[in-house]
């Protein structure tokens, strides 16, 4: 994967954006081209009906667009009120010429007209297109009726042949472009998934040499050394390490059958695992831990049941605790530190305090929560939930 | 003395467990076998009896379990491993207890006296595992039972959970008996064969490593 894979939905987005100023462009030029006919033919000679409605269908075009450019998208609604405006002006404007003027360039109303059929075709479905276009080429027959039996009838059928074969070409070159455009887009985001898997893949291979190395180091040591002889298998220290290596694994492998080790759970063992060389006793439990989980709550996570599992070696008085998680099944996990030592008075604010500040601070910052219960004699247990 | 017996394809862990399980002074481990037939077949056999939840030998663990359970045994079984849905159905099966094979003398000990003194103990490994059951068809536990279920599953002792909740520890074992009451008698007895399919059938396990035996034969390996 060498180039950068673009977003997904990015080529349909800029094909849109490429779209409305085509029609934008289309539609200013359809206008501009009328401005010569005044001065060539000189102003009075038109009714103020069309000079107005020339001065209103810019300002409608300048309000369209605007709002077209700033989303880079006609909405539905939008696109009806062009049509609509196009029906209007092309009747009413049309009407207001005498016989023969109508269907001649002396109308400014053809272009535009067209520029909304072609507008339409680009932003509204196939069928929404069929009844415009059609509504736009017959307001353009009833504006310039009366010229069919002039000179111009020629010009009344062209126009509305301009409007029809405009609006078609439109639709074909628009399905064209956004079929092309989602292709690209569906290609990118396929690039993205699969760039995203290999990265995914790349870091399970990781985890695993991680989990491989850690192996290594410690279980297979212990096995290996025992294997030749140099530890006698009776003796207290080799039973320790053999106990604490079997919790290791064992929170590295729990759960039902599809589980496989997480990040978290992987962590949290090989935390317990440290602790338990201080000779804690710890039962580990992990179920159905998230398999997506962020780095920094894992590792606030993990440093906060190490403090609290540190707290149990120097104030519980006891060589036994529980260190539990399992996930909320909504992307959260919740962990727990317990033990059955000493515990201490949580009104007292003495010995407890260090412990919470430690441990709550570190899950607080992480937007988790922490929930500790204590009292005298019946030992402590912290409680750790974060939740997505 | 309590006699007990272990059910285990590990030789190894037989051959060690007669004198740790010695060490107690009041529990003697008086037979051993590496399968439920061959146990069954000893005499006298031990009324309770550690059984490994994995056998190896292809067995169904909760049919294994309401086999000895049929036959008048109190059945403690233990894994090296937890399974969440074999340790559910084991405990439907009958089961009196679950323990890890990690525990130390002292909790297996605890859990042998309470069986042999007609309790129903519930280990805190056994807790957090039935807590953790998600099967379509478990038993319905209510608030207050989940909740203390949850706790001890946690590792809290009996004595905090009673004062957390506002109520006494022979409430809160209660719970735990109600609850392996609901587990007990879910309704859906493991006596025969026939039986054990329907079971697989409603609790939609997953089971890829352990075939279904037919007629009670278990498939032989391959």
């Amino acid at each position: 994967m060498s180039a950068a894979v673009a977003l997904p939905g990015a080529v349909r987005e800029q094909t849109a954006r490429s779209v409305v100023r085509a029609a934008a462009f289309l539609r200013t030029g359809q206008l501009a081209g009328w401005l010569w006919v005044p001065v060539v033919y000189g102003l009075a000679r038109f009714s103020p009906v069309v000079l107005i409605g020339y001065l209103l269908a810019i300002a409608w075009t300048a309000v369209l667009f605007t709002a077209g450019l700033r989303r880079n998208w006609l909405t539905i609604r939008w696109v009806r009120a062009d049509v609509a405006v196009a029906v209007a002006s092309a009747v009413i404007v049309s009407r207001t010429f005498p016989v023969g003027e109508a269907a001649s360039p002396r109308n400014w109303v053809l272009g535009p007209i067209c520029g909304a059929g072609v507008t339409c075709a680009f932003f509204a479905s196939r069928w929404i297109t069929a009844w415009s276009v059609g509504a736009i080429a017959i307001a353009w027959m009833v504006g310039t009726w009366p010229d069919i039996r002039s000179a111009g009838a020629m010009s009344v059928l062209s126009g509305c042949a301009t409007i029809l074969v405009f609006s078609l070409v439109a639709a074909l070159a628009a399905r064209v472009l956004f079929r092309a455009a989602t292709q690209a887009d569906r290609s990118a985001s396929a690039a993205l998934e699969a760039q995203r898997r290999e990265a995914m893949a790349e870091a399970r291979d990781e985890e695993r040499r991680q989990q491989f190395k850690v192996l290594h180091d410690n279980v297979l040591h212990t096995l290996e050394s025992i294997a030749r002889g140099e530890l006698g298998i009776g003796s207290q220290q080799v039973r320790e390490t053999c106990m604490r290596d079997a919790d290791y694994l064992r929170g590295l492998i729990t759960g039902g059958a599809d589980s496989i080790p997480t990040d978290l759970g992987v962590a949290l063992a090989g935390m317990g695992r440290d602790r338990s060389a201080l000779g804690l006793r710890i039962n580990q439990q992990f179920d159905a831990l998230p398999k997506q989980f962020p780095p920094h709550v894992t590792a606030a996570l993990t440093g906060a049941a190490r403090e609290a599992l540190n707290n149990v070696v120097k104030h519980a008085g006891t060589d036994e605790a529980w260190l539990s998680a399992y996930g909320d099944g909504a992307g959260g996990v919740i962990v727990t530190v317990v033990d059955r030592g000493r515990g201490f008075d949580l009104e007292a604010k003495s010995a407890g305090l260090g412990l919470m500040r430690s441990v709550r601070h570190r899950v607080l910052e992480v937007g988790g929560n922490v929930r500790i219960d204590s009292a005298p004699g019946e030992g402590t247990s912290i409680e750790m939930a974060w939740t997505p | 003395m309590i006699e007990i017996g272990v059910i285990d394809d590990d030789q190894m862990l037989l051959q060690g467990m007669a004198a740790w399980i010695g060490g107690t002074g009041d529990i003697r481990l008086a037979a051993t076998a590496t399968s439920v037939d061959e146990y069954l077949g000893t005499t006298p056999v031990p009324k309770i009896v550690i059984l490994d939840l994995n056998l190896g030998n292809y067995t169904d663990p909760a049919r294994n379990v309401a086999q000895l359970v049929n036959s008048g045994l109190q059945v403690i079984v233990a894994s090296v491993i937890p399974d969440r849905a074999y340790i559910a159905a084991t405990t439907e099966a009958g089961a009196a207890a679950y323990v890890t094979k990690n525990n130390n003398l002292d909790t297996l000990a605890d859990v042998i006296r309470a069986i042999y003194q007609g309790k129903t103990p519930t280990t805190p490994e056994h807790a957090f595992w039935l807590g953790r059951d998600d099967r379509p068809r478990r038993p319905k536990l209510s608030p207050r039972e989940r909740e203390i279920l949850v706790a001890v599953g946690n590792g809290t002792p009996h004595k905090a959970i009673a004062r957390q909740l506002g109520i006494t520890m022979s409430t809160v074992q209660t719970h735990l008996e109600r609850v392996r009451y609901k587990y007990a008698s879910v309704g859906r007895p493991i006596d025969h064969a026939a039986h054990y399919s329907e079971r697989v059938r409603e609790d939609n396990l997953g089971r890829e490593r352990l075939p279904e035996p037919s007629n009670g034969n278990p498939h032989p390996h391959q």
